[in-house]
């Protein structure tokens, strides 16, 4: 190795050295997003709140449930699965959001033009695959 | 069950049928992909849509949706397509909701 060659070595490394520290000195950018409060009703008010929070419906009813997200992150998947008291997965829906800090609600539903069969169900909300909290109800 | 359910006098309850459920929903966040970071303020990431089930009329939706049924003609234009007599709904119609 030349002189040349030795020196253009040093300097890469001592670059890379410093773009490193650079880098980690950094403070970490806050991306989080993370489930506030999860809300089960028959209806719906105009900002995707739950106008009329239950626990019991009735067969012609639409489930709704609401979920409330802080933080921001490019890209973040809520899903929605929906079970019946035998264990039968009802539904499972999910959206992609890209919350942008402020706080943001997402809302699911589900209907069943021939009415549900009376018993207990459970809307589970899962944010980014990992559990974020269930909501039990029943059909009466 | 067959056999077993007669020969042991256990008869076991169907299982409930839930293969005509719909489902949807819709977000104040922008979309993750569609807009993305650069979309500001509150949006409505998908279609809204709202499953018409027994009972329903317009103005009972737009009660629903918007907190004022006097706002069913919204809802009926913006569904022109599939509504022909705002009176007429259908349970299992899959009705699009504008924004108030």
């Amino acid at each position: 190795m030349t002189m040349h060659q030795y020196t253009r070595v040093v300097v890469s490394l001592l670059s890379a050295v410093a773009l490193f520290s650079c880098s980690a000195s950094k403070p970490a950018v806050q991306t989080g997003v993370r489930v506030t409060d999860i809300d089960v009703g028959r209806g719906l008010t105009a900002d995707k709140a739950i106008a009329e929070k239950t626990d019991s419906f009735r067969p012609a009813d639409t489930f709704y449930v609401s979920i409330k997200t802080d933080g921001s992150g490019p890209s973040a998947t809520l899903t929605a699965r929906w079970t019946y008291q035998d264990g039968q997965v009802v539904d499972e829906s999910r959206q992609d959001i890209a919350p942008s800090g402020s706080a943001a609600v997402t809302e699911f539903h589900l209907s069943k033009p021939d009415g549900w069969p009376a018993g207990g169900y459970k809307v589970e909300v899962l944010l980014n695959g990992t559990s974020a909290g269930t909501k039990d109800f029943k059909v009466t | 069950m067959g056999i077993f359910g007669d020969l042991f006098g256990k008869k076991e309850k169907p299982r409930a049928d839930f293969s005509n459920v719909r489902s949807g929903g819709s977000s104040t966040a922008p979309t993750a992909g569609v807009g993305g970071p650069e979309t500001v303020g509150p949006s409505v990431t998908t279609g809204r849509t709202y499953v018409v089930v027994s009972g329903d009329s317009l103005s009972k939706i737009a009660k629903r949706e918007y907190g004022d049924a006097q706002k069913w003609p919204k809802i009926y234009e913006a569904n022109r397509n599939i509504i022909k007599n705002p009176d007429l709904i259908y349970p299992g119609q899959e009705l699009r909701i504008p924004e108030a």
